[in-house]
């Protein structure tokens, strides 16, 4: 009893800990196993050592789209970390200054998280679409009626057109965090930047981001999982196949094509093997983001303690 | 607070247009839900001749949204009560104290989002079998409410960087454990816990998959569900559609807009005080 | 290796749990009494409890979640007539299946009593039988006596029988704008060569000939089915029966009209990024003259208002041969593990019944295809107006496909969008699907 007394987080730790561990963790991990197997999905599997870690490697239409998938996960990272987060930041400050209408703006910028996905796309399709929608119509009335695209799906702009979409419903996600750390900046620091006379974006780049970085590195690894395990909007702007050309596809998609898509164009034993394939697919991803994130949690919790 | 710039107009420029560009979209999903069905597909564009209610009549009479919205409801509360108990108290057990692996038990608590969702399903599914729980609310509270990876990894940063004389001072007046928590830690994050809130709620309001699969009966069915049920084939069911776009997004804008600041000012100057 | 630790304490907590669980399971009971059969286990449970007088039975019954808007009110009379003729039966139906839904249900062996399946249209229903998933009702002598030869063959995997029959026809015709198409001086065609005359003049007139989604991988691949037999009924049959191939060169020409028809502009222009929606629209606002889409759309385009015709696609000898294919709106299988297949084969011959199609029909208008049963409108009169029934390429496509290699998924995932992005010429794709296909010996 004294030493669970000398530990009192035990008790503050495990009852998140046990149902995030039974709803969350254990199901992923009672699923990987099946990477070890050969299995369509509905018969009998077959154990097959690391074969099919071997044949994602090896088999060259596989390993064309694995790469081609982690590329663009990977420039959607780059997009985000780069465009996204500092217009939060942005944003954020904006509002945490209570710039008129503040109110409005972040009910605003934050309303499209309230929008569900197929009726984003389904707006996208009012507005943007190559004969009804209004975007289109407006082009027409003031005289660019030569401009007139299906902007939801140009297949030329491919994961563009996704990363405008993820900016756009998700802006408000790390701009609302960023706002609560800034608000969690004690006055006494905001009074004495104050007294020392620094300008308004003085006092972002000297006493606001310095005081919310670990809020920023920590936004930083989830940008990065977020983006590599984007699934969503590729779906629905390209199917399961991930657009023509594969010009959306991403790793969670690939993912999903290969476990429950089809998988004929690929050759090799993809199509009697879709889970196990699949499942070894989810591994690969997983061990990709585990690993930065490993690195990144090392990097920011060091900064941290100091 | 004196932040306040003398002018950014630039700033207010541009918050104003991506503002406008959104409440515009709302307003023609809005305006679109009112027209008849008829007028919505042959004259998309074309002046309005009708203006009604009758989508939304047919909304609630005919298609039950009620049972829907109340389903929905009731997985958001109970998902959100859990999410937001059990990630305060997880990351302030994690971020207030020292012990060792404190690095990799955040590291663990975000394995949960780093596998695609669809990956688990099948022993999630076998789980809430063996637990008598499907096509149960509680099947996808439960589910919903074990998603704690993103509030537990952000909450930590804040609980770690409280001043630890609040919680020293607290237990010099005898105060134990969990009344520090509650009296002092837990107003003090009171701005980011609001900020997991936000964003937990809108995850869990628009969750497609975890029902999709759990829930099977028409009338433990959730809002998303009902969308997509007029989305499959979009044109047929226009007019239920953007009837029920609009009543899954509107009122809570609304509902957002005009709770949020008071919200959030008001626990913040509690923590403060505090 | 702290993660490795956790596991185990995981699984250790994961079999406390459940043994908890098992030990504690009547809390339960309290609130499903005020939901009847809220699930699977518990139906079976609750019913087998109120046997004691009759022979009362629940049967759960899922229903296809895509066409749920459609398919609720005609189920909803159709459960309503059968509970009142079997009154010791009750209906508990969901619409709760879809590719996602019976994914899981099969993986974890969790199948209602009945389902919904897609007969040999998709490779998925053998899959199931092969793995033993589904109740072989030969033996239960359902009356087939109105039906014919090929919609017994739509339930039938290995000479046995597997679901209830088809009694609906669903093919691709022309839908089109009639004032549009009076507007730019065009009739409805009677020969291929009429066909594209007139799409040169709508062309001409300013108008998209026909609309087409571009970016949805069904509704991309009407035009082809309905092309498919109008050029190539023949080869398909050869190929069918191993007399032939897909390399034939009429199915080249075919595959080849329909890359003409982007090249030339039929489709208007970025239809790659059009969705179905979009070029619902385009039709319904008078955009484009025509569009190609399923005969289950009908109501869709009748529900618009426009003054709305339809003509099957007519081959060069002027002849209307249009792809067939069986509804699936009706065609439920039986899970092998049901703890009722007496009571469930009652329900799937009451789906096969006249009375049931009848309620369906008033409901959806679909073309039947046994006689007996009263067409609801002249619309559905026209759209079964043509000179024989061909096949359907994608049924021709999976019945040549192996678990190795799914020919109908190259066709729609490969080979169709590399013809609209003009990548491979029609006999390219010839070459592709034959080399995918598996044919029969012969």
């Amino acid at each position: 009893m004294a030493w669970i007394r000398s530990k009192p987080f035990i008790w503050f730790i495990l009852p998140g800990f046990l149902l995030y561990s039974l709803f969350s963790v254990y199901p992923i991990f009672s699923a990987v196993q099946i990477s070890l197997t050969k299995w369509d999905g509905i018969g009998s599997k077959t154990f097959v050592g690391f074969g099919n870690y071997a044949e994602l490697f090896s088999n060259q239409e596989l390993f064309r789209q694995l790469t081609n998938a982690l590329g663009h996960s990977a420039t959607l990272f780059a997009l985000n970390a780069l465009v996204v987060l500092p217009a939060q930041l942005y944003l954020a400050y904006l509002i945490y200054g209570k710039i008129r209408g503040h109110r409005f703006f972040q009910a605003m910028i934050f309303s499209p998280q309230f929008i569900a996905t197929p009726v984003i796309v389904f707006m996208g399709t009012l507005v943007f679409d190559g004969n009804i929608g209004v975007f289109n119509k407006l082009l027409e009335l003031v005289g660019l009626g030569n401009w007139t695209r299906p902007w939801m799906g140009l297949p030329e702009l491919g994961i563009y057109i996704v990363w405008m979409l993820v900016a756009w419903s998700g802006i408000g996600v790390g701009m609302i965090f960023f706002l609560g750390a800034m608000k969690m900046i004690s006055h006494e620091i905001i009074e004495a930047a104050l007294l020392d006379g620094a300008s308004y974006w003085g006092r972002l780049f000297r006493i606001v981001l310095p005081q919310i970085k670990t809020t920023i590195l920590n936004m930083l690894i989830l940008t990065y999982i977020f983006a590599m395990t984007i699934f969503d909007y590729s779906f629905i702007l390209g199917g399961a196949s991930g657009g023509i050309n594969r010009s959306v596809d991403v790793m969670a998609l690939f993912f999903y094509r290969i476990s429950f898509g089809d998988n004929s164009a690929v050759g090799g034993t993809a199509n009697v093997n879709a889970m196990g394939m699949g499942t070894t697919i989810a591994c690969v991803m997983f061990v990709i983001v585990f690993v930065v994130a490993l690195a990144q949690v090392a990097i920011t919790y060091r900064r941290g303690e100091d | 607070m004196r932040l306040r710039p003398k002018r950014t107009p630039l700033s207010a420029a541009i918050l104003w247009l991506y503002s406008l560009l959104t409440l515009l979209l709302l307003g023609y999903m809005t305006y679109q839900a009112l027209r008849p069905k008829k007028e919505l597909l042959s004259a998309t564009f074309g002046w309005p001749k009708h203006l009604g209610l009758g989508n939304f009549r047919k909304l609630f009479v005919e298609a039950g949204f009620f049972t829907y919205l109340l389903n929905s409801a009731l997985i958001l509360f109970g998902s959100l009560a859990i999410v937001v108990l059990l990630s305060t108290m997880t990351a302030y057990g994690i971020g207030k104290f020292r012990f060792r692996f404190k690095g990799g038990l955040l590291l663990y608590f975000l394995i949960g989002l780093m596998f695609p969702v669809q990956l688990g399903i099948v022993p999630i599914f076998l789980l809430i079998r063996d637990l008598h729980l499907l096509n149960t609310q509680w099947s996808v509270i439960l589910v919903l409410a074990s998603g704690l990876s993103m509030p537990v990894f952000l909450l930590t940063t804040f609980f770690a960087k409280l001043p630890h004389d609040l919680y020293e001072s607290a237990k010099m007046d005898g105060a134990n454990e969990w009344t520090t928590f509650v009296r002092v830690m837990f107003p003090l994050a009171s701005p980011v816990t609001f900020s997991v809130c936000i964003i937990m709620s809108m995850q869990i309001w628009n969750q497609f998959f975890v029902p999709l699969i759990l829930l099977q009966s028409e009338s433990r069915k959730t809002i998303p569900l009902m969308i997509m049920k007029f989305t499959n084939n979009v044109l047929y069911n226009m007019d239920l559609a953007l009837a029920g776009s609009v009543m899954a997004t509107v009122p809570l804008l609304i509902l957002f807009f005009f709770f949020s600041g008071r919200v959030i000012e008001g626990v913040a100057a509690g923590g403060v005080k505090g | 290796m702290k993660i490795r630790k956790s596991l185990a304490g995981i699984a250790a907590f994961a079999l406390l749990a459940l043994t908890l669980q098992a030990c504690g399971g009547g809390n339960n009971e309290g609130n499903a009494s005020s939901a009847p059969a809220s699930s699977a286990p518990a139906s079976s449970e609750s019913s087998s409890g109120s046997s004691s007088g009759g022979e009362n039975v629940t049967l759960k019954v899922w229903g296809d979640l895509g066409n749920q808007a459609v398919l609720e009110e005609p189920f909803k009379a159709i459960n309503a007539a059968f509970e009142q003729k079997y009154p010791n039966i009750k209906i508990t139906y969901d619409f709760a299946q879809n590719d996602q839904s019976l994914n899981v249900a099969l993986q974890a062996n969790e199948l209602p009593d009945l389902f919904w399946v897609q007969g040999d249209k998709t490779s998925k229903m053998g899959e199931m039988v092969k793995n033993g998933f589904l109740l072989d009702l030969t033996s239960f002598n359902m009356d087939l006596s109105r039906n014919s030869d090929p919609e017994k063959a739509y339930c039938t995997v290995d000479g046995k029988l597997y679901c209830s029959l088809p009694s609906f026809f669903d093919t691709n015709v022309v839908y089109y704008n009639k004032d549009l198409f009076e507007k730019n001086g065009v009739s409805v065609p009677t020969t291929w060569d009429e066909f594209v005359a007139g799409l040169d003049k709508l062309k001409a007139g300013g108008v998209t000939p026909i609309a087409l989604a571009g970016k949805s991988e069904w509704d991309r691949a009407w035009p082809i089915f309905a092309f498919a037999p109008a050029f190539a009924n023949t080869a398909l049959q050869n190929a069918m029966t191993g007399a032939g191939t897909m390399a034939d060169p009429s199915i080249a020409e075919m595959l080849q009209a329909f890359r003409d028809f982007a090249d030339n502009g039929y489709f208007g222009k970025d239809f790659l990024a059009q969705d179905m929606a979009g070029a619902q629209f385009a039709f319904t606002n008078g955009k484009a003259a025509a569009i190609i889409d399923g005969t289950w759309n009908n109501a869709t385009y009748v529900s618009s208002g426009i003054n709305l015709g339809r003509f099957p696609v007519p081959n060069k000898e002027g002849k209307r041969v249009v792809q067939s294919s069986y509804s699936n709106f009706m065609t439920y299988a039986v899970s092998s593990k049901t703890e009722h297949p007496e009571e469930a084969v009652k329900y799937l011959e009451f789906l096969s019944s006249q009375e049931a199609q009848q309620i369906m029909e008033d409901a959806t208008g679909l073309v039947p295809t046994i006689s007996d049963i009263v067409p609801k409108d002249e619309g559905v009169k026209e759209l079964a107006v043509f000179d024989e029934a061909g096949l359907n390429i994608y049924s021709v496509l999976t019945a040549l496909s192996t678990t190795e290699s799914n020919a109908a998924d190259i066709l729609m995932k490969d080979v169709i969008p590399k013809l609209m992005t003009s990548a491979i010429t029609g006999a390219e794709g010839a070459d592709i699907l034959d080399k995918a296909a598996h044919y029969p010996a012969g």
